[in-house]
């Protein structure tokens, strides 16, 4: 298993309020943690950071390879909500950071599952490195992932719809969360790519593919990173690979 | 921080003080020294300064928007783009948001109503013309004069704030309430989205209430798009069936079904304002394309036309409701009540109480002293109830003057509640009569005793000893003793209400964790370095030797495994350079112009692989050697600031400048 990523801050943003964690804890053990924080002048960057932080702790002095599939999720979901109310009750009282939070992808890696949670709008695909085929296996938090649902917007309206940026979940806002959780697989010929949406609103779906086999291939995410800040970087970019194969394979 | 308060800006308009701060601009008072006049001063954030794309945008914009100029539309005197800051010169308003004025009137009268909306569709007229759409018709982007004249402000700034900055749903709430159905669903918009608008503010301005609303934003944006509105008049009975006519007609979800432009809904309140008894016949079936036409349904009603076309010129009309019996629905005739010129009372306050206060004031002259009655009316009981609630009280507003007397803290009132009225409650007094009230201004204030460096449990017994709640965080501290208080927060000395949250930190006392070394050996850096990484060590120092093993891999540690070291600690590895030799590449680094001896370092992958003392001005030009496989990263620091770094490739003997600061050794 190779879990590699980067973090940048874009081109105009004066700072980067993504953060993010992978481990490995053995060969067929690991984890990922993507934050993208928002709110205020410091409050995204400390809600990220907290949440990140907070769940590599709880995985880390939890995980282990007895656990069972549900046992692993529940540890995966109790740690996301811990987290929640970790920041929740650290910015309630304190003016400049009220209201912030971050939204969240974390999975835990075991062979060649993988168990997932995700709050917000980032996002955890699947490449086929053969195919081409792409899968997002997340699913938005967005109001616009709403008007589309409902019928309301096409998918082609939502990429240049003037709310995109609007979330309606994020951990840290709210005293309880709900989250999705999601359980997918990988195989020898798979890439999976979390991202935040500095990454994915800043190319289209094919330079994506193309960029996450290029990245996968090479072992390091500077081809996604990159041709997000050549078109444009409006916003801090953030890239995590999962391949199951050897990185130069 | 953009500070530009105290500085001069072109060599004529002096910042003064920030007045408003926005997403994209900070607005400042300012001073034109050429014109001598007070102006405002939008300064965009620097933050966009490196966009070219949006200051391109910004720039073409401004200078369209500058080309307007229309009584009702905030003026722009200048368009300034330095290096220092790139602005916008205004007029300075002094005035309230329409926002603000409804929040405090809840329901317009349907004519003064009639005289805003009137003012905005002459502006918007003006602009549409001009090729201009707002996009963000509000009644927080509608600027209301002493005198009842209407300025609108930020045309066309929607389109840039368009922020792709992430917010939650619940902060977005104030813009979704507004706009279009086209808006909402993200299509393509034009001059009728800002009818609509006007329709959504005209219906909030006759109702008190906002057609759509709802908990999430998400709701009320769907509802922009499929839900009809309720009709105004099942709300307000008193609003004139044409001005509900005009209303559901900008509202319109399909902009082909809509007023087409401004003038033609001008013209239909223009009708409306030479007889309020007008019916629009406007028809919305499917098939039908809206039709036009004009009937008159009460002839008798003739002689009042002069005067509400005159209406805020030479007086106010109050109107009163008389019920006759009609076909469809009640009608209503309206009387004149001769009435003296009021101007609504509209200070430059300072706080939202004091204006509330004050208008509160206003509606009870505007509302009592036309009718001039002199009945005796017994005192309502108003201790208990919040201040706020009164405008919604109709007997109370009706009948009486209230004026605040004081708004102190009150320990046992939650802030705003009244807790003392004279006269009290049951005296019989006149119509009209004056009920001085005292509202509480809130909790008891407390002090945040010290209790830093105390053991914890007196520190908690203090605290609540004080009426204040808290919360214990832990944390390692290397000097504060086990169970002390490392600090709390909001800080010792503080003035906070009493019941509040106090973080209080206490001491896990010293961290020394210690971590068990792993096994590295045979395993690959990178995933060494990775289950490093979950012991909470580094890697440190790499060397290379020949080995049967592939390149890359651990063939001897320090420490050994097993060994008790302190996290954060390093192990340094040997790893086998494989079959190859290591390539040698020689790295020449232009040198800042420094004139002093400095120390100059070069990390490879975080490791200090070369060091020097020299003179940069002298050296001009440093070459550290390098040697390794693949590809490396390469720092090179000048007296611990990073200079310049390198992603460096052995294969290829290429270099690649990842980060270059020498700018900011110069």
């Amino acid at each position: 298993m190779y879990i590699f990523g980067e973090t940048d801050k874009g081109k105009i943003r004066k700072k980067n309020q993504d953060y993010y964690t992978n481990r490995v804890i053995s060969s067929d053990l690991g984890y990922s943690i993507v934050c993208d924080g928002m709110g205020g002048a410091e409050g995204g960057e400390i809600a990220s950071k907290m949440a990140a932080e907070y769940i590599d702790h709880a995985l880390f002095e939890n995980l282990s390879s007895d656990l069972a599939d549900g046992q692993l999720m529940d540890l995966l979901t109790q740690s996301v909500k811990n987290a929640n109310s970790e920041i929740y009750n650290y910015s309630i009282d304190k003016e400049n950071l009220r209201g912030m939070g971050t939204t969240v992808v974390a999975i835990i890696v075991k062979n060649n599952k993988i168990f997932g949670i995700s709050d917000g709008d980032t996002r955890l695909y699947k490449i086929n490195k053969i195919t081409h085929e792409i899968n997002q296996i997340t699913k938005d938090h967005t109001f616009v992932q709403i008007l589309v649902e409902k019928g309301q917007i096409t998918k082609e309206q939502a990429l240049t719809h003037p709310k995109k940026h609007i979330i309606t979940r994020a951990l840290g806002v709210e005293e309880a969360i709900d989250t999705d959780s999601f359980k997918t697989d990988i195989q020898n010929n798979e890439i999976i790519l979390i991202c935040s949406d500095g990454l994915y609103n800043y190319m289209d779906e094919q330079s994506l593919i193309k960029k996450t086999i290029d990245s996968a291939k090479i072992g390091t995410v500077k081809p996604l990173i990159d041709l997000a800040n050549e078109n444009g970087g409006g916003d801090n970019i953030t890239a995590v690979i999962l391949t199951g194969g050897a990185v130069n394979g | 921080m953009d500070n530009y308060i105290g500085t001069k800006l072109d060599n004529r308009y002096e910042v003064r003080d920030l007045i408003g701060v926005g997403g994209m601009a900070n607005v400042y008072r300012g001073y034109d020294s050429l014109e001598n006049r007070e102006v405002a001063i939008k300064i965009l954030k620097s933050e966009y300064y490196e966009n070219e794309e949006f200051l391109r945008r910004f720039r073409n914009e401004s200078r369209a928007i500058a080309m307007l100029s229309h009584e009702n539309i905030v003026k722009i005197y200048d368009v300034s783009f330095t290096e220092k800051a790139h602005f916008i010169v205004m007029e300075l308003i002094n005035g309230i948001t329409l926002k603000e004025y409804i929040a405090q009137q809840v329901i317009l009268d349907w004519k003064e109503a009639t005289y805003y909306t009137m003012q905005v569709l002459k502006a918007l007229n003006h602009a549409h013309d001009n090729g201009i759409v707002h996009r963000d018709i509000k009644p927080q982007n509608v600027m209301l004069l002493s005198d009842g004249t209407i300025k609108i402000t930020d045309f066309g700034i929607a389109r840039f704030s368009r922020s792709e900055t992430k917010t939650i749903t619940d902060k977005a709430i104030g813009s979704v309430h507004y706009i279009s159905p086209e808006q909402a669903s993200g299509a393509d918009i034009d001059q009728r989205t800002d009818l609509y608008s006007v329709g959504v503010m005209l219906f909030e301005m006759l109702t008190g209430k906002l057609p759509f609303d709802s908990e999430t934003p998400i709701s009320v944006a769907l509802q922009q798009i499929q839900e009809e509105p309720i009709k105004p008049r099942e709300l307000n009975p008193e609003i004139p069936e044409a001005l509900e006519q005009i209303v559901m007609r900008a509202m319109q979800k399909n902009p082909g079904k809509r007023y087409q432009t401004a003038a033609e809904m001008l013209k239909d309140f223009e009708d409306f304002k030479k007889n309020p008894y007008v019916s629009f016949n406007y028809k919305y079936t499917d098939n039908d394309t809206a039709t036009v036409s004009s009937s008159v349904n009460e002839p008798v009603i003739n002689k009042l036309n002069e005067n509400i076309s005159e209406h805020n010129q030479k007086g106010r009309i109050a109107m009163k409701k008389r019920k006759r019996p009609s076909e469809k629905s009640e009608k209503v005739e309206y009387v004149i009540v001769d009435r003296t010129p009021i101007i609504p009372i509209l200070a430059g306050v300072t706080t939202a109480f004091v204006l509330v206060a004050a208008l509160f004031i206003g509606i009870m002259f505007y509302k009592n002293n036309p009718f001039k009655t002199n009945d005796d009316i017994k005192v309502p009981k108003l201790v208990g109830f919040q201040y706020e609630s009164l405008k919604d009280m109709q007997n109370v507003m009706k009948n009486f003057i209230i004026q605040v007397e004081t708004t102190d803290y009150n320990p046992s009132y939650e802030k705003g509640t009244i807790y003392d009225q004279k006269p009290s409650e049951g005296k019989t007094v006149k119509v009209g009569s004056v009920i001085k009230i005292k509202v509480s201004g809130g909790q008891k204030i407390v002090k945040i005793p010290d209790v830093v460096n105390i053991d914890s449990e007196s520190a908690y017994s203090t605290l609540k000893r004080e009426g204040l709640e808290y919360t214990i965080i832990e944390s390692f501290h290397e000097e504060v003793p086990l169970g002390s208080v490392i600090y709390i927060e909001p800080a010792a000395g503080s003035q906070v209400p009493a019941g509040t949250n106090i973080s209080v930190y206490i001491s896990l006392g010293p961290e020394n964790k210690i971590a068990p070394v792993p096994n590295i050996k045979g395993m690959k850096i990178t995933d060494a370095e990775t289950l490093l990484q979950n012991y909470k060590l580094k890697i440190g120092g790499q060397t290379y030797q020949e080995s049967d093993l592939p390149r890359g891999t651990v063939i001897a540690q320090d420490p050994e495994e097993n060994a008790q070291i302190s996290e954060g600690s390093y192990v340094n590895v040997v790893l086998s350079q494989g079959t190859d030799k290591p390539t040698k590449l020689r790295l020449p680094i232009k040198l800042p112009d420094i004139d002093r001896t400095v120390r100059i370092k070069a990390m490879v992958n975080g490791v200090v692989t070369e060091q020097e003392m020299l003179n940069p001005s002298e050296v001009k030009v440093w070459e550290p050697v390098f040697s390794g496989f693949d590809e490396v990263n390469i720092q090179i620091i000048i007296d611990n600031k990073k200079y310049m770094e390198y992603s460096l490739n052995f294969n290829e003997k290429t270099y690649s400048v990842i980060e270059n600061l020498s700018g900011e050794f110069n």
